[in-house]
């Protein structure tokens, strides 16, 4: 069934469509997605019955809470230090099953290679223009094959006096977004899908380098693998992870998440959510889905989830694309709450119709979207609530200890068993790479979890008071970008 | 000692060699998972006893070879788990007053038999890295 789906979609949307005039092709860009599917666009952020759910939800707690509060205090009390610790126990059994060998393909022959497209969105960029075109450069495939898109916004005319002013070769095409909201990643994206010829297509970020033979690992990837799998996720990390704490700090989270919790949801076969770039996708397949969400602020991962809910699969590829991690607190703060709102747009997109992702994702793909994506929200959400409950006593005058009756020590030892299973975690993540001098700065992730906290109760704010607003990323702020 | 901490201790002590050598041999991460649990498990039967073994294993596995920093991260690798599972049942028996049997309880000589039977991983490493036995194992 899947299979006829999917060969189906193919033979429609193949072809490329930059004959039509630009002003349609901006339409399209924005709108494709919310005319065909608005239950998948995150124009909305909260439809009606979400929003008469929630507030019966909080209304009912209320309620209860006043009737009994030592009761449903300790109920709530319990059921945060479970979810908290339930979010632990599955990051560990994703380790564990992504720490497993990963099978490798036998690279293509260079007469097999496939006409590639590779998309670059860049905003006021122009400081980071030649390391990418060396590194765009630096990939180990035929020039003549590659169809890479410059993607600039039409009225960013420094970083296209830059990119003009580089003088490169005829596999370079710039692309001008006409000014319109929103003003998104990925609108400029599917405006660029409009013009790709590829048969294979991937982006990467202004500072991305890509390990060179990535895209032939892909293709080869690719045709071993059915046509369900539409899109491969490509490892990410830092080559500047030894700058200072944040960067180590990011370095020890990408590690965990691209080297083993991605590799974990793709052994188990479930909704996976693509990371930020070097998302390789089968062009037909992305087309057929009508590209990325415009309004999502995290449409990688929105994208992945959005894959599964129609009929396809994402896997994960052996290859690296090393970043530049952010330099400095209010840089990554930014970045953080943008990608902790966005998982919650994408989590209320795809909860719209829990029925439709159980159909779709089946039981295990269900519950694993609620613990991957709910989870690292609730994370996020829960650890200050948890802190505060565990250090209360302690306050002067505040509610004395047998107020919480005996489960008092369910916050304070799920708090424990929870930091130290993620702090584990994160020690762990660098090992696949030998990376183990980072290893010691795992040990103060609970630290960091209080940054990404703080990211996260500033990313539910935006989501209703400017739910589509793209926090824009500095990029090109490391000493070992400019070097 | 009777019986049945004996053969837990066994057990605890198998495991512990098993991983270590397996480890020792493939250096994956799901084998220094499984090293850094069999040294937690063991500590519900010798705390102090499993802790001196998890801090000398690493040496004896030659494991500490690849630059200060390197071989810090993987100590720290190894010794979190057990140092961890000491804490929390340390803090169950002492603040919770959780019944937990054998816990930091018994004479000098017992306490000197538990770490024996803890430290026959080592031995059994020591064998196979540099003895006769290596085929046995």
């Amino acid at each position: 069934m899947q299979n006829r789906r999917v060969s189906n979609q193919r033979q429609v949307f193949a072809a490329p469509a930059e004959h039509l005039p630009r002003d349609i092709l901006l339409e399209r860009s924005i709108s494709a997605l919310k005319n065909a599917h608005p239950e998948f666009s995150a124009e909305k952020t909260i439809t009606p019955g979400q929003g008469a759910v929630l507030i019966a939800i909080v209304l009912v707690t209320v309620a209860l809470f006043f009737a009994a509060p030592a009761i449903i205090g300790t109920l709530i009390t319990i059921a945060c230090a479970a979810a908290y610790l339930a979010n632990g126990i599955f990051r560990a059994l994703l380790v564990w099953v992504g720490a497993g060998e990963t099978p490798k393909c036998a690279p293509p022959s260079k007469k097999a290679l496939p006409l590639y497209t590779i998309l670059v969105p860049l905003y006021r960029e122009a400081n980071v223009l030649p390391a990418l075109a060396e590194a765009m450069r630096a990939l180990d495939y035929p020039k003549k094959k590659l169809d890479i898109k410059l993607i600039l916004e039409a009225d960013d005319a420094e970083t296209i006096a830059a990119a003009e002013a580089l003088d490169l070769e005829t596999c370079f095409e710039i692309i001008r977004v006409p000014p319109a909201t929103p003003r998104t990643k990925p609108k400029a994206c599917n405006y660029a899908l409009n013009f790709a010829r590829g048969e294979y297509l991937v982006i990467y970020d202004a500072e991305d380098r890509p390990e060179p033979d990535q895209l032939k690992k892909a293709v080869a990837a690719f045709r071993a693998a059915p046509p369900q799998i539409a899109c491969l996720q490509a490892r990410l990390n830092f080559y500047n992870a030894p700058e200072n704490f944040l960067t180590a700090m990011f370095a020890l989270d990408y590690a965990l998440w691209f080297d083993f919790l991605l590799p974990g949801l793709d052994k188990l076969g479930v909704p996976m959510p693509l990371g930020g770039t070097s998302n390789h996708f089968r062009i037909d397949a992305l087309r057929a889905i009508h590209g990325w969400d415009p309004y999502n602020v995290t449409e990688d991962a929105d994208l992945g989830i959005r894959l599964a809910q129609m009929g396809y699969r994402v896997a994960t590829l052996d290859s690296t694309t090393f970043e530049e991690a952010t330099t400095d607190l209010p840089n990554w703060l930014r970045q953080r709450s943008r990608w902790l709102k966005g998982y919650m747009q994408t989590w209320l997109v795809h909860m719209r119709s829990p029925r439709g992702l159980l159909r779709n994702a089946g039981l295990r793909g269900f519950f694993c979207f609620q613990l991957f994506i709910g989870g690292t929200i609730l994370t996020a959400l829960l650890s200050p609530v948890l802190w505060a409950l565990s250090l209360l006593p302690l306050v002067p005058g505040a509610p004395s200890l047998p107020d919480f009756g005996p489960h008092f020590s369910v916050p304070v030892l799920s708090l424990f068993v929870g930091n130290a299973l993620f702090t584990y975690l994160a020690m762990l993540g660098p090992y696949r790479r030998g990376w183990l001098s980072l290893t010691p700065y795992g040990l103060a992730a609970p630290i960091y979890w209080m940054l990404i906290s703080l990211a996260g109760y500033r990313g539910a704010f935006q989501l209703f008071t400017r739910p589509w607003h793209w926090e824009k990323t500095r990029h090109g702020t490391s000493k070992m970008t400019t070097a | 000692m009777s019986a049945l901490p004996v053969l837990w201790l066994a057990i605890g002590a198998g495991m512990i060699a098993a991983s270590a050598v397996s480890f020792a041999r493939r250096e994956d991460a799901r084998g220094l998972i499984r090293l850094g649990a069999s040294l937690a498990a063991i500590q519900l039967l010798a705390p102090l006893s499993g802790l001196i073994v998890a801090a000398l294993l690493p040496r004896f596995l030659g494991l500490g070879r690849k630059g200060a920093a390197q071989s810090a991260g993987l100590y720290a690798l190894i010794l979190f788990m057990p140092a961890i599972t000491a804490l929390v049942f340390l803090y169950l028996a002492q603040v919770q007053h959780f019944d937990i049997p054998y816990l930091l309880t018994g004479s000098p000589i017992s306490l000197f038999r538990r770490f024996l039977a803890c430290a026959m991983p080592l031995a059994m490493i020591a064998i196979w890295k540099h003895g006769p036995a290596r085929s046995f194992l």
